[in-house]
């Protein structure tokens, strides 16, 4: 069930789910700032559930925000049916369906058995956030050529296990796993 | 253990520059005749600022009475004090504390701050003064403040006024009242509440359009009258009151300092008035302050943030970066193995 608080943003930490202006957003960064003699605000980074917008506000310590309290839990990504992409909760069994957008540029690197953090508004659920690393299997990677790297290119595009593309060093072959950083979606290191 | 993170070799380098700053402080002052005075941190009476909270004590004598006492916000009142009986150039230099503050980021409960007065000069003095005091600095920094060593610091002197045409397109002359600022504030989506003041209203604007622009050192002056706070008017629009910014963060505030008693107790009661109303700790006004400020000579003192100042010219974003027992590691006793990894 969803619990509604009033809160001041003063006492409201990292990864708080507050109402602003309507949308739901999750606190993602705070500073605390007192001008001159004036009065305490704080510099805020929050970023929309559902579309994964990021904003900056300026609050004063003193505006107070509805606080949604929600739940967060561990789930696997089972398949992508359309009409949204389905979690399973491992513990209960339990599935939801979560529109795509939601789960924003991470979508790209989701696979069958990636586990992900799901944030709950009671039955309904409201974000996805995947590990910022993941590790992927290489499906198809061309071979490097002779003089690819001459014009500066010291990457190619190689497709994952799920479809995605990404850039990769010339070294990388078919078969191999890779990390890739959910939050930019680049190549991060050969997986060890 | 908290002590282990001492052993940090940044954290040590950066604690040995703001042993050289602190030494390099009083030598700029010492050779220019100004004389430190040690004013006391523990007083009777703090300052009236409404947005502060200073630390409440008490004290108890040998014959077992008891006074009320607070730790100071800021040196001012002693230094004023000491203005009215005849000094002419000093400077304090020492911890100063706040209350109900962030640990960490800009802020630590106890903090150091610089102050220093002059009799007979306004705040085109103190701009003088900051330029000749950043420009001693600049040797021992290692970022925004690292222009060729051997050339001086000339910050950039820009009204406010000015700010606001330049990065909110407006003329700050009709935004002198709530109401006018109320409808700017609407008409450019920045959040705000009914129950913000005029200076709510004026540093949500401020914050988010004026203050990230800060980046080289620029000395802010003349700031709308309602925000005088101990600067003296300069005509009924605006007041004689300057801030230093660096990287986007404010490093000082001074003023060409109001000497009328009567005009500085109104303004001292407003500002008790609105400690109530805010619920904060409601004392008595420093009536011997009031009293002395009707000797003093028309004098202008600025406040820098030394913890700030060392922080840009070491170019780190956390105050903890440069202090050896941060509030954080004080009261949170926070575990080492818990630091940020992207700094120290």
């Amino acid at each position: 069930m969803t619990i509604y608080n009033m809160a001041k943003i003063a006492e409201i930490s990292n990864g708080r789910i507050l109402d602003y202006r309507g949308g739901l957003y999750e606190v993602v960064e705070f500073q605390s700032i007192s001008p001159g003699k004036g009065s305490a605000f704080c510099r805020t980074r929050m970023k929309h559930l559902e579309t994964g917008k990021v904003l900056e506000v300026n609050f004063k310590d003193s505006d107070a925000f509805e606080v949604v309290t929600v739940q967060r839990k561990n789930m696997q990504y089972l398949y992508n049916d359309g009409s949204g992409l389905a979690f399973m909760d491992n513990k209960t069994y339990e599935q939801v369906s979560v529109p795509a957008a939601a789960v924003g540029n991470g979508v790209k690197f989701l696979k069958e058995g990636q586990e992900v953090v799901v944030v709950m508004d009671g039955e309904r659920a409201l974000s996805v956030s995947l590990p910022k690393k993941v590790t992927m299997k290489v499906a198809k990677a061309p071979d490097a050529v002779k003089g690819d790297s001459s014009g500066g290119n010291v990457t190619k595009d190689v497709e994952l296990e799920n479809g995605t593309i990404v850039k990769a060093p010339l070294f990388i072959k078919t078969g191999e796993s890779i990390v890739v950083s959910t939050e930019t979606g680049d190549y991060v290191e050969r997986a060890k | 253990m908290a002590w282990k993170r001492l052993q940090n070799k940044q954290l040590q380098h950066n604690l040995i520059k703001r042993a050289q700053v602190l030494r390099g402080i009083r030598d700029f002052f010492d050779s220019d005749g100004f004389v430190e005075v040690m004013t006391p941190r523990m007083v009777r009476l703090a300052g009236q600022e409404p947005y502060l909270d200073p630390f409440v004590t008490n004290v108890t004598d040998a014959q077992n009475n008891s006074y009320e006492a607070r730790l100071i916000t800021s040196p001012e009142y002693s230094c004023k004090k000491l203005l009215a009986a005849g000094f002419e150039k000093i400077y304090d230099l020492g911890s100063c504390f706040r209350n109900r503050e962030a640990f960490g980021g800009l802020h630590n409960l106890e903090f150091t701050m610089l102050e220093w007065y002059r009799a007979d000069a306004d705040y085109t003095t103190l701009m003088d003064d900051v330029d000749a005091f950043l420009t001693k600095f600049t040797q021992l920094s290692t970022s925004t403040l690292d222009v060729d060593s051997t050339s001086s610091v000339d910050c950039e002197r820009v009204s406010m006024r000015e700010l606001w045409r330049r990065y909110c397109d407006v003329d700050l002359d009709v935004l002198l009242e709530r109401e006018s600022l109320v409808r700017f504030v609407t008409e450019r989506g920045i959040h705000f509440s009914e129950d913000d003041r005029y200076e709510d209203l004026f540093y949500r604007v401020f914050l988010k359009e004026i203050e990230p622009e800060l980046i080289k050192p620029t000395l802010v002056y003349d700031y709308p009258a309602q925000m005088a706070a101990l600067a003296k008017l300069k005509n009924d629009k605006y007041a004689e009151r300057v801030e230093l910014y660096i990287d986007g963060i404010e490093i000082a505030n001074g003023f060409s300092e109001l000497i009328d008693g009567e005009e500085q107790k109104k303004r001292l009661i407003e500002e008790q008035k609105l400690r109530g109303e805010l619920g904060r700790d409601v004392f008595d006004i420093d009536e011997d302050f009031i009293d002395a400020l009707s000797s003093m000579k028309p004098s202008a003192g600025i406040a820098l943030g030394v913890d700030r100042l060392i922080m840009s010219l070491l170019g780190t974003k956390n105050i903890e970066d440069v202090i050896a027992f941060p509030a954080q590691y004080l009261f949170n006793n926070m575990d080492p193995g818990r630091l940020r990894d992207d700094n120290l």
